[in-house]
């Protein structure tokens, strides 16, 4: 199905879903013992251990923000919405 | 011009510049070598910036409304990127941020994760739709999406009151840095950078703005980066700093260890939200606050303006968030490689042997021996053949350096050479300048189209409203200056609260804006003036104005401010809902409005003919 209801729909269930990811993120850095770092899942060799304190949270709003615009334009895409030149 | 001619001849200008700053740079390095005076490098690498700065500025002039305000709109997310990383990472965050690392260890994470998940709440609830509605100015997309007047004339007061704080903190960050690490006075440096900004921007607005700061940033990026690969290089062999911060940490726990216990510095909290502790509940709203107050602030929405698609809008977060990220990542690394320098160089060392650095900055007052100031080594051994405790051989608790200068007195604490130390001090005068000139030209545009032009002269022609533009433009840089040199100390401590206003006084009216058609303008009104009202009688209960901007002790009442600017949040929503409820809801234009700035590919919802 192409419309416009149904691409402004999917939009904002991607928003909601996003906003629900940060806030899980957010949630993890502040209540996880040891904040949200993979040092605290033991993912990180020792030596880099403290790397993921200031790297990891910025990492992933990196690729959230990525992947909601990659996802964005396939759902305007698919419902037959030209992107604005 | 068709635009690949454009883009060509702009990426030779880049690359130009490039090279004439690279080799001025490499020039200064070998001519340091055979003697070139220290003086003479602490002048010629601020200078060789200033005139790059400059040429890019004038070369960037414009006559036309649409580039004035926003660079003809076609800043792709690459160049905005770099452009909203350069608003962003101001020269007093940097300062301060290391600072904070350097002082108070763990607890700045929660600083890096607030601002960043900002990011995401800019690029996912608001870039991309601030982007379609063709406003100028951020108080232009709010009186289209709430007609009349009011809201206008409320955000053009937000916008005030928000960035002028942040510009005299800007300003304050540049009279800190020129008078201690290049010997240029303080007054000087900042008429200097005022000057400077405000001719570049008088010249091409917003197109100059781009670009200028596209440029600054990279000039940040080299000057801040490379004192640190040249440090991880040579202790770690990895020249990418922050893979070495494990490794460095690790040294700095062992040298630690060694340590008689006596040595240490006695602890104090480690936290950065002195009143109310840093449980859970604190740690989250003061996450939550951070995170709005960055997607609020009203210099880096007016960035998203400028993107000639939603979509390159909303990349543009993406990108401004991967250069922020490059920065803000070594920042833990300067904190950790200082504390090394220092247990290297002056503890367990003779008093009589310490490195001449400990008292030039000691005499500057960046540094405290033994509870003094070490201004002289005679003044370090007075103060500590005083105390009780005395030994000939300094420990690291008889060590304070001031959290501030953490970072521009790095390569002076590991030996690192005049022309790395002077370029890091111009990189992070770049840095507060290139966000002064954010600030400077988002008041000014929001000043001349909001306050004059929407308001009293609708009338105006295109070249009518040039001018005021740059009149304002001379006036908010006339007071900025005033503010600066002392005629307004109190602006630059307001940063935190400007950042909790900023939050309340906008986030609500924003988001309901974008995404709930039955808010209404008198509902808008009501949750701004009470999101308003309420964050400052919070700020006013807590202690409104920060310590000293250039500290730290401005990060401390940050945690608060943004607490506070989070009840202030909640509020407007609140109201705002319910005051929309019991209102009229909005005419079929403001719906169609509303539609239009979520459709991709529909035209403009704002037309200004001059545009």
């Amino acid at each position: 199905m192409r419309s416009e209801p149904l691409a402004g729909r999917w939009r904002r269930t991607t928003i909601l879903a996003l906003i629900a990811l940060l806030l899980c993120a957010a949630a993890g850095f502040t209540l996880l013992p040891g904040g949200m770092t993979l040092e605290a899942l033991s993912l990180f060799p020792s030596s880099l251990a403290p790397v993921p304190e200031a790297v990891g949270f910025p990492l992933a709003m990196i690729v959230l923000i990525f992947a909601v615009d990659a996802f964005q334009a396939r759902i305007d895409r698919a419902c037959g919405l030209a992107e604005d030149a | 011009m068709g635009p690949e001619l454009r883009r060509r001849r702009r990426g030779w200008a880049f690359a130009l510049i490039a090279f004439c700053l690279a080799f001025t740079l490499v020039a200064l390095v070998l001519l340091e070598r055979v003697g070139l005076p220290r003086a003479i490098v602490q002048l010629a690498v601020p200078a060789a910036v200033a005139a790059m700065w400059l040429a890019l500025g004038f070369g960037s002039r414009t006559m036309r409304i649409s580039e004035f305000y926003l660079s003809g709109r076609r800043v792709t997310a690459l160049p905005n990127g770099m452009a909203i990383a350069a608003d962003w990472l101001s020269g007093t965050l940097l300062l301060a941020l290391a600072g904070a690392v350097y002082a108070f260890g763990d607890g700045a994470g929660l600083l890096i994760a607030g601002w960043t998940g900002g990011f995401v709440l800019l690029a996912v609830l608001l870039a991309p739709y601030l982007n379609r509605s063709g406003a100028l100015t951020v108080p232009d997309f709010l009186a289209a999406r709430y007609p009349g007047r009011l809201v206008r004339l409320m955000a053009l007061a937000v916008l005030v009151a928000v960035s002028l704080p942040l510009l005299a903190a800007q300003l304050a960050a540049i009279g800190f840095i020129a008078p201690h690490f290049l010997a240029i006075p303080a007054e000087a440096a900042i008429l200097a950078a005022l000057a400077v900004m405000t001719l570049c921007s008088l010249a091409g607005g917003m197109r100059a703005l781009t670009w200028t700061q596209g440029a600054l940033f990279l000039v940040l990026a080299v000057a801040f980066l490379t004192p640190l690969a040249l440090l991880s290089m040579e202790a770690y062999g990895v020249p990418v700093p922050q893979l070495a911060l494990g490794e460095a940490l690790t040294d700095l726990r062992e040298m630690l260890a060694a340590m008689p216990r006596e040595h240490f510095p006695v602890p104090g909290e480690p936290s950065l939200l002195p009143t109310g502790g840093s449980g859970p509940w604190q740690t989250a709203t003061a996450l939550a606050g951070l995170m709005i107050a960055t997607a609020s602030l009203p210099h880096l929405l007016a960035r998203f303006l400028t993107a000639p698609s939603s979509r390159e809008a909303r990349r543009g977060a993406g990108w401004g968030l991967i250069f922020t990220a490059l920065l803000l990542s070594a920042v833990p690394v300067y904190a950790v490689f200082a504390r090394l320098g220092i247990i290297g160089a002056v503890v367990g060392v003779d008093l009589d042997a310490l490195p001449d650095w400990v008292t030039r900055l000691g005499s500057q007052g960046l540094v405290r021996i033994c509870g003094a100031g070490a201004a002289s080594a005679e003044a370090i051994r007075t103060a500590c053949t005083g105390l009780d405790s005395y030994y000939s051989q300094l420990a690291l608790a008889d060590f304070d350096l001031a959290p501030q200068a953490v970072v521009p007195a790095l390569p002076e604490i590991s030996g690192q050479m005049a022309t790395t130390a002077a370029l890091l001090s111009t990189g992070l005068l770049a840095a507060a300048a290139a966000t002064a000139n954010g600030l400077l030209l988002a008041i000014a545009n929001s000043l001349a189209h909001d306050g004059y032009h929407r308001t009293a002269g609708p009338a105006a022609t295109a070249a009518r409203r040039l001018f005021v533009a740059r009149l304002m433009l001379l006036l908010v840089a006339a007071f900025a200056g005033y503010a600066a040199l002392g005629g307004a100390p109190m602006l630059a401590r307001l940063v935190p609260a400007a950042l909790a206003l900023a939050a309340a006084g906008l986030f609500p009216a924003l988001v309901l804006g974008i995404w709930w058609k039955r808010t209404t303008t008198a509902g808008a009104a009501a949750g701004m003036a009470a999101g308003i009202a309420v964050a400052l009688f919070l700020l006013a209960g807590n202690g409104m104005a920060s310590n000293e901007m250039a500290s730290t002790g401005w990060l401390a009442g940050l945690g608060v401010a943004m607490t506070d600017g989070l009840a202030g949040v909640a509020t407007g929503f609140v109201v705002a809902i319910a005051a929309s409820l019991f209102t009229a809801p909005p005419g079929e234009s403001v719906g169609a409005f509303v539609e239009e700035i979520r459709r991709p590919g529909a035209r403009m919802a704002i037309q200004d003919r001059a545009v």
